[in-house]
C-alpha cells in the first residue's frame, strides 16, 4: 500500500512540474493562411506578405476581415519573426493553405525559398503554390469582397481548377519535379483584375526560373498530353464548316510509347461529347468520322506547335525524360539534357465522340 | 517510517483477532447467551406452566408473529409434553432442529427462528422457523433494463435470488455452497456453480478467497467483489455484476462461477472479461445481425466518450495543423470570447457534468428529473452565453457523457467516467503524444489485470479466436458450440454441433 | 543454475504469438527513415536487398533454432560452449547491447517528437514517464510485455494502410528499369536493411517462455516473411511516390507522406501518426529492456525488479549522455553495425561451435 502511495506522490510531483511546453491555443494564435513572397531586388531581401483571417467571436460575424502583414529579410524564418513584430498573436504559419510567389521572384529563381520552406515541419506537403501576376503582396491586399476569407478563396480556385482546367501542382509535386531528373515544374498563374483574382495562364520553370507562359487556349491540349483527366471543354474552330463549337471530354488516357530512342509518342485517347453543336447533327458513321478526324488534326497541330515550343526552350513539362530514364537503362541526365531538343515527339491524340446529346438535330 | 506504521498496523490487527475469539469463549451455555440478548427490549421471553414448563425466546422483531399465535401456541399448551423431541413432531413446521451448539441457536434466532426448551432440559434447544418476511416483490430491472425479454430482477433475499436462478437451470448438478462472513453482520454468501461445467479451480478459487475475507461487515455483494477481486486498486471491476437472472443462470452455463450475497439485488459472477462489460444481455434477444451492430456501437461509444475531451484538450492546445480548414473558423469562433484555456474549459465542464450526474444519483427520482432540465438546458446555455465554455465542447461533453451511459453494466459507466481524467491531464502535458501515453499505460493496465486469475483482456491478448465468437462480434447461436475459453470449463461443448447441424438443415 | 528463475507457467505464451512479438520488435523507429538509408546505397533496387536481407535473417531464425534447445536460452547456450567465465561476459554483453538499444531506440523517437511536435520538450521528464510505463510492463512479466506489443503490430499495420496515399499520387515509372543498379550495391543494401529486421537476436532470450518452442519456428519465419513484406510495401509506396533525388533530402518519408493525407476531420495526418506510431516503438523498447532484464537477471540472480529499475534509472539518466542528434545518429550507426554482426557473424560463429561441440560429444559418446 505505502509503495502506491509513494508512487502517486511522484506522479504528482511530474504532472506539476511538467506543463512548461509552449501552448498553442487554437485562439491565441495568428493563425496565418496564405504566404506571398516577392523580391526586392534592389536590397536583395525577400519581402513576405502574410494573410491571416480575423475570426469573430461567434458564427454570425462573417469572416471576410483579414489582417496582412508585410515583412523584409533575407531568410523566410526571419520574415515570420519580424511579422511577429506587428501581429499581436504568436505567428504560426502550420496551418498555411498556400504560397504565392511574385513574378519578380520567380523571374529571380525561388530555390532557396523553397527549400527552407521544405525546411519547416510545421508546413505541410499538399499546400498550393502559385505565381501571382506582378506582385504577390498587392494581390494578397486586394480587398476584393469573397464568399469566405481571401486564403480560403484562392485555395478553392487553385484546388477546382487543378481538377479541370489545369493539372495539380502542390508542395510535393514541385519538389518533385524540380529536384527529380528529366523532368520541369510550372505553376499556375493568378491575377488580380478589377473584378476579382483570375486563373490566367501557366507559366514553366527551367531550374528555379520562370522561362515560359502559356494561356488558357494551351490549358487543354498541356493537360491531356500530360495526365489523364476528367472532365474539361475544349473549344474547336472548325474552319471548314465556319463554326466554333464545343466539346466536352469526358476523359482522357494518356500514354509514352518509346519507339527506339530518339522517338516517342504521346498517345491520347480523349473520349468526349459535343456539347455546344451549334446545329450540326450527327448522323451517320461518316460524319462521326469527319469530325472526330478534324477534332484530332486541331489537336496533334496544337500539341506539336507546344512540344516545339518546350523542346527550344529545353523544359520538360511532360516528363518525357522520367519516361526515358525508366525505359532504357543507361539513361543519365547529361546525356539526356543535350539530346532532349533534337528528340522526336510526337502527339498522337485521338478524339473520340461517344455521348450523344439530349438535343436532336 | 511508512514501513514501522504498517507493521504496527498489522501487529494490532493480530491482537484484535485474538480478543475475538476469546470473547466467544465467554458465553458458556444457554442461560448465558439469554442474558446477553435480554439486553435488548425486542428480545421476549414466554413460559408455558405445564408439567414440563415450555419456554420460548425470540425476537419480537424478527418473527411473524401470527405464525407463533396460530401454529405453535396452541400445540405447547398440549398437556403430556415429556421431553423436546416430542415436541418437535407435533409442531407443523418443517425446518426445525435441535440442538445444543450455542453457535447455531445463536445464528438461528438472529435469523428470526423462535428458540424452545424445557424447564428442566437447557442443554437440548429445539428452533422453530417463523421468519417474518419484509422482502419486497420481485421487480422488473432498473439498471440493465431490457426492451425484450425477461423483466426480472434479483431482490434483497438470497433465497429469493437462489430460487431465480434455479428457476432457469433445472439441473441437479446447479451447487450452491453456502458461507457466512462478515463478524458482525453475518452475512451468508452462496456460491452457485453446475458442477462439471465450472472449472474446479475457479470453484476453488472463490470458496477460499470468500472464506479469507476478514471484515465486519459485508452490507452488499460489491464489499465482496472488491475484496475477492485479483487487484483492488485498479478502477476497473474485475468481476461482473448484474441483477438479471437470465444473465447470471447464462453465465452460470457458461461455465462461470456466481456469488449470491444475502441482502444484495447484485449477483457475482467471474471470471469475466473486458469486452464481456460492453455485451448487453438483451444482445441474445435480439438476433445477431443486430446485436452486433450495436455492440460495436457501444465499443466506439466508450472509446469517444473516453477519448472526445483529452483530443479536444490536446488538439486546441498544441495540434492546431490537424484542424481541418473548414472546422478551423467553428472552433476558433466558438472560443474566442473563453477566458480560459482549453483545459480549464474542459474540467470545468467535465466537473459540471460529474456535478448533475452525482445530484440526479442521488436525489429523489423526481426532483432528479428536474436537476437534469436544469443541469442540461439552464446551467448548459447560460455558461456558453455567459463565455464559460464554448459551443463545440459543450456539444461534445454532453455526447460523451451520454456515450458513457450506453454501457449496460453501471459499473464500468463509473470506471469511464474516471479514466476520462487522467487522459484529460497527460494531454494538458504532451498533446497527441500525452494521449498516447495514457492509453499505454492504459492497455498495460489492463494488460496486468486478471479475472479469478484468468487474463482480463481475453480474447484479444492472449489471443483467443474462438471465443470472439461472442465479444465485439455476436454469432448466431449455432455457430456458438462451445464454451468461451477463459472460464477454461470441464465440458467445453455447449452443444453437439454435429446433430444441431443436420436439423436445422432439415427445417428449409 | 537457479531454477527460480525459469519462467513459471503462466507468464509463458503460444508459440504463435511469435508471429506478433517477433514483427514488433523489428517494426520500430527504422520504418520511418530506411528507405532513405538504402536507397542511398541500392538506389531504386534496393527494394530487391529488402528481399536478400529478409532471406538471410531467415536463415538467421534457423539457425537460431537449431543452437537452442527446449527450455534454454542464450546464457545456458553459452555457458554450454564456453564454459562459465567467457559464456558470462558474452551474456553480459549481449544483456548490455539490448540495454543500449532499448535506450536509443527511445531517444531517438524523442528527436522525432521534438522535431515536429514540441522543441521545447524537457526530455528528462519525458524519459521519467516513459521509464516508468516500460517499468510498469516490464515487471509485470514477459505476458504483459508481448501482450503490448501484440497490440502494436495492430496499430502498425493500421499505419501502413495509410502509405495508400502514395499509389494514389506516385509514379510507378520510378522503379523501371529493374535491377538498374549494380549487384554489389544491392547487396551492400543489405547492411542498412539489417536494422530495421534487429529483434530476431531476442528469441535467444525469451526462447524458454515460449511454450513448445521448437514449433514455433514457422511463426517465426512467418513473422520475418511479414516484417520484409511490410518493409517492401512501405519502400515502394515511398519509391514511386519520391524521386531518388528527392528523397535523399528527406530524413523522415514516412512522415513527409503522411503530411498529406487529409480527412475531412483530421488533416496533416502526420501528427496523428507521430503519436500512434509511438506505441511501437515503446513495444519494441520495452522487450528490448525486458531482455536485457531478464539477461542480467539470470546472470546475477538479483531480483529482476532491482535491475530493471537500476536500468530505467540508466535509461533516464541517458539525457546527459545522449545530448544532441549527432549523438543519437551516430550511436544508431553504432548499434546497427554491431546488429548487423550479431546478426551475421555471431550467431553463425555460435551456430558453427555448436556443430563442433556436439559433435565432438557424439563422437565421445
Amino acid at each position: 500500500m505505502h509503495k502506491t502511495k509513494q508512487l502517486f506522490i511522484l506522479v504528482i510531483l511530474l504532472i506539476s512540474l511538467t506543463a512548461c511546453i509552449k501552448t498553442k491555443i487554437i485562439d491565441d494564435i495568428e493563425l496565418i493562411m496564405m504566404l506571398g513572397y516577392d523580391w526586392n531586388a534592389s536590397e536583395e531581401k525577400y519581402i513576405g506578405t502574410a494573410v491571416s483571417p480575423r475570426y469573430g467571436s461567434s458564427e454570425e460575424t462573417d469572416m471576410r476581415e483579414n489582417s496582412e502583414y508585410t515583412a523584409q529579410a533575407k531568410t523566410i524564418q526571419n520574415i515570420n519573426s519580424y511579422i511577429q513584430t506587428k501581429a499581436p498573436n504568436p505567428v504560426e504559419i502550420g496551418k498555411i493553405l498556400g504560397v504565392l510567389f511574385g513574378e519578380d521572384l520567380v523571374k529571380h529563381g525561388i530555390e532557396d525559398l523553397l527549400l527552407s520552406i521544405n525546411e519547416d515541419p510545421n508546413i505541410g506537403r499538399g499546400i498550393h503554390l502559385a505565381i501571382a501576376r506582378n506582385s504577390a503582396e498587392s494581390l494578397l491586399k486586394n480587398k476584393m469582397i469573397t464568399e469566405r476569407t481571401l486564403p480560403r478563396f484562392i485555395e478553392n480556385l487553385l484546388l477546382n481548377n487543378s481538377k479541370t482546367n489545369v493539372p495539380e501542382m502542390n508542395l510535393h509535386d514541385f519538389n518533385y519535379r524540380y529536384l527529380g531528373q528529366g523532368m520541369d515544374p510550372f505553376l499556375p498563374i493568378i491575377e488580380s483584375t478589377a473584378t476579382g483574382i483570375e486563373l490566367t495562364a501557366l507559366g514553366f520553370f527551367k531550374e528555379d526560373k520562370i522561362i515560359h507562359e502559356i494561356g488558357y487556349d494551351q490549358f487543354f491540349v498541356f493537360k491531356v498530353m500530360y495526365e489523364d483527366c476528367k472532365d474539361h471543354t475544349y473549344e474547336f474552330d472548325w474552319q471548314e464548316q465556319d463554326k466554333s463549337i464545343a466539346i466536352t471530354s469526358i476523359y482522357s488516357k494518356t500514354k509514352k510509347k518509346w519507339d527506339g530512342r530518339d522517338k516517342v509518342e504521346i498517345d491520347v485517347e480523349i473520349t468526349g461529347t459535343l456539347t455546344e453543336s451549334k446545329q450540326l447533327g450527327i448522323r451517320s458513321f461518316k460524319e462521326k468520322d469527319k469530325i472526330e478526324k478534324a477534332i484530332s488534326d486541331k489537336l496533334k497541330e496544337e500539341g506539336k506547335d507546344l512540344i516545339n515550343q518546350f523542346q527550344e526552350l529545353e523544359i520538360d513539362p511532360l516528363m518525357i525524360g522520367a519516361s526515358a530514364k525508366g525505359e532504357f537503362r543507361d539513361w543519365n541526365s547529361s546525356d539526356w539534357e543535350k539530346r532532349y531538343p533534337e528528340i522526336e515527339i510526337i502527339p498522337d491524340i485521338e478524339f473520340n465522340l461517344e455521348q450523344s446529346n439530349i438535343i436532336q438535330q | 517510517m511508512l514501513i514501522r506504521k504498517v507493521i504496527i498496523a498489522m501487529l494490532n490487527r493480530i491482537r484484535k483477532k485474538a480478543k475475538n475469539k476469546e470473547k466467544q469463549k465467554d458465553v458458556h451455555d444457554f442461560s448465558q447467551l439469554i442474558q446477553i440478548m435480554e439486553k435488548s427490549d425486542d428480545f421476549k421471553k414466554i413460559s408455558f406452566g405445564n408439567v414440563q414448563s415450555i419456554k420460548l425466546f425470540y425476537y419480537h422483531s424478527l418473527i411473524n408473529t401470527e405464525k407463533l399465535q396460530t401454529n405453535l401456541l396452541p400445540y405447547c399448551q398440549q398437556l403430556n409434553i415429556k421431553n423436546i423431541e416430542e415436541l418437535e413432531s407435533i409442531l407443523p413446521f418443517d425446518d426445525t432442529e435441535i440442538t445444543s451448539d450455542l453457535d447455531i441457536i445463536e445464528e438461528k434466532i438472529m435469523a428470526g427462528f423462535i428458540a424452545t426448551h424445557l424447564e428442566d432440559d437447557t442443554t437440548k434447544v429445539l428452533l422453530i422457523p417463523a421468519k417474518f418476511k419484509t422482502d419486497r416483490d420481485v421487480a422488473p430491472p432498473e439498471i440493465e433494463f431490457s426492451v425484450i425479454g425477461p423483466k426480472l430482477a434479483f431482490i434483497e433475499d438470497i433465497n429469493t435470488n437462489i430460487n431465480l436462478i434455479r428457476k432457469q437451470v433445472k439441473l441437479p448438478q446447479l451447487h450452491v455452497k453456502r458461507l457466512q462472513v462478515g463478524k458482525v453482520t453475518k452475512t451468508t454468501i452462496a456460491v452457485m456453480y453446475i458442477d462439471g461445467i465450472a472449472s474446479p479451480d475457479n470453484v476453488q478459487t472463490v470458496i477460499q478467497r470468500i472464506s479469507d475475507i476478514e471484515y465486519d461487515q459485508i452490507i452488499d455483494s460489491s464489499f465482496i467483489g472488491q475484496m475477492i477481486s485479483d487487484n483492488a486498486q485498479s478502477p476497473f471491476p474485475q468481476l461482473m455484476d448484474t441483477e438479471r437472472p437470465d444473465r447470471v443462470s447464462s453465465a452460470l452455463v457458461e461455465g462461470k462461477v456466481a456469488i449470491v450475497c444475502d441482502g444484495s439485488p447484485h449477483v457475482l459472477t467471474g471470471p469475466t472479461t473486458l469486452v464481456e462489460f460492453f455485451a448487453a444481455y438483451e444482445d441474445y434477444f435480439l438476433t445477431w445481425p443486430i446485436a452486433t451492430a450495436f455492440r460495436i456501437i457501444r465499443i466506439f461509444a466508450v472509446m469517444f466518450s473516453v477519448l472526445i475531451t483529452p483530443l479536444y484538450v490536446a488538439v486546441l492546445t498544441y495540434h492546431y495543423h490537424i484542424v481541418p480548414g473548414d472546422l478551423l473558423g467553428t472552433l476558433i469562433s466558438s472560443r474566442k470570447d473563453i477566458p480560459f484555456p482549453p483545459i480549464l474549459e474542459v474540467l470545468i465542464l467535465e466537473l459540471t457534468i460529474e456535478l448533475l450526474r452525482e445530484a440526479g444519483a442521488r436525489l429523489p427520482t423526481k426532483i432528479g428529473q428536474t436537476i437534469g432540465i436544469v443541469g442540461g438546458i439552464v446551467i448548459g446555455t447560460a455558461a456558453v452565453e455567459a463565455g464559460l465554455t464554448s459551443n463545440v465542447l459543450l456539444i461534445l461533453v454532453a455526447l460523451a457523457a451520454l456515450a458513457s451511459f450506453t454501457t449496460p453494466i453501471y459499473r464500468i459507466g463509473n470506471t469511464i467516467r474516471l479514466i476520462r481524467f487522467p487522459f484529460i491531464i497527460f494531454a494538458q502535458m504532451w498533446g497527441l503524444i500525452g494521449v498516447t501515453i495514457g492509453a499505454m499505460f492504459l492497455i498495460t493496465h489492463l494488460l496486468r489485470l486478471t479475472s479469478l486469475g484468468r487474463p482480463f483482456t481475453e480474447p484479444l491478448f492472449p489471443p483467443r479466436w474462438k471465443d470472439l465468437k461472442d465479444a465485439f462480434i455476436r454469432l448466431p447461436f449455432d455457430l456458438q458450440g462451445k464454451r468461451p475459453i477463459y472460464t477454461s470449463p470441464k465440458d467445453p461443448n455447449r452443444i453437439n454441433l454435429k446433430r444441431t447441424k443436420p436439423k436445422r438443415g432439415k427445417r428449409k | 543454475m537457479n531454477q527460480q528463475q525459469k519462467p513459471d507457467i503462466s507468464q509463458m505464451v503460444s508459440p504463435f504469438l511469435l508471429l506478433f512479438i517477433l514483427h514488433a520488435t523489428q517494426i520500430g523507429e527504422g520504418i520511418l527513415s530506411f528507405e532513405r538509408r538504402i536507397s542511398k546505397v541500392a538506389g531504386y533496387d534496393s527494394w530487391i536487398s529488402i528481399l536478400l536481407t529478409g532471406l538471410a535473417t531467415a536463415t538467421v531464425i534457423f539457425l537460431i533454432w537449431r543452437i537452442v534447445p527446449e527450455n534454454k536460452d542464450l546464457i545456458d547456450v553459452h555457458l554450454e560452449l564456453f564454459g562459465k567465465i567467457i559464456g558470462k561476459i558474452f551474456s553480459a554483453v549481449f544483456g548490455l547491447y539490448c540495454f543500449a538499444i532499448a535506450i536509443i531506440v527511445v531517444r531517438s523517437y524523442i528527436e522525432i517528437i521534438q522535431i515536429w511536435l514540441f522543441p521545447d520538450l524537457s526530455v528528462s521528464y519525458f524519459l521519467i514517464f516513459l521509464y516508468i510505463l516500460i517499468l510498469y510492463m516490464v515487471l509485470g512479466g514477459f505476458r504483459i510485455v508481448i501482450g503490448f506489443a501484440f497490440f502494436s503490430v495492430f496499430v502498425t499495420t493500421f499505419l501502413a494502410i495509410f502509405k495508400y496515399a502514395a499509389f494514389s499520387n506516385g509514379y510507378i515509372d520510378n522503379l523501371l528499369p529493374i535491377l538498374n543498379t549494380e549487384i554489389i550495391n544491392i547487396i551492400k543494401g543489405i547492411e542498412p536493411m539489417t536494422f530495421g529486421f534487429l529483434g530476431i537476436e531476442l528469441i535467444l532470450v525469451y526462447a524458454p517462455f515460449i511454450h513448445r518452442f521448437k514449433t514455433g519456428l514457422k511463426w517465426a519465419l512467418l513473422a520475418n516473411g511479414l516484417t520484409t513484406f511490410v518493409y517492401l510495401y512501405s519502400t515502394i509506396a515511398i519509391f514511386i511516390y519520391y524521386n531518388i533525388e528527392q528523397l535523399q533530402r528527406i530524413t523522415w518519408p514516412s512522415l513527409q507522406l503522411w503530411k498529406v493525407i487529409d480527412f475531412p476531420f483530421v488533416e496533416r495526418f502526420e501528427f496523428v501518426g507521430i503519436s500512434l506510431h509511438f506505441i511501437a516503438i515503446i513495444a519494441s523498447a520495452a522487450l528490448y529492456f525486458w531482455a536485457g532484464t531478464q539477461c542480467f537477471h539470470r546472470l546475477t540472480n538479483i531480483s529482476f525488479k532491482k535491475i530493471a529499475i537500476s536500468f530505467a534509472i540508466i535509461g533516464v539518466s541517458s539525457v546527459f549522455y545522449v545530448t544532441n542528434f549527432l549523438v543519437i545518429e551516430r550511436v544508431t550507426t553504432y548499434l546497427s553495425k554491431i546488429g548487423v554482426y550479431l546478426l551475421f557473424g555471431y550467431i553463425p560463429f555460435l551456430f558453427i561451435v555448436w556443430l563442433i561441440i556436439t559433435g565432438v560429444k557424439k563422437k565421445n559418446a
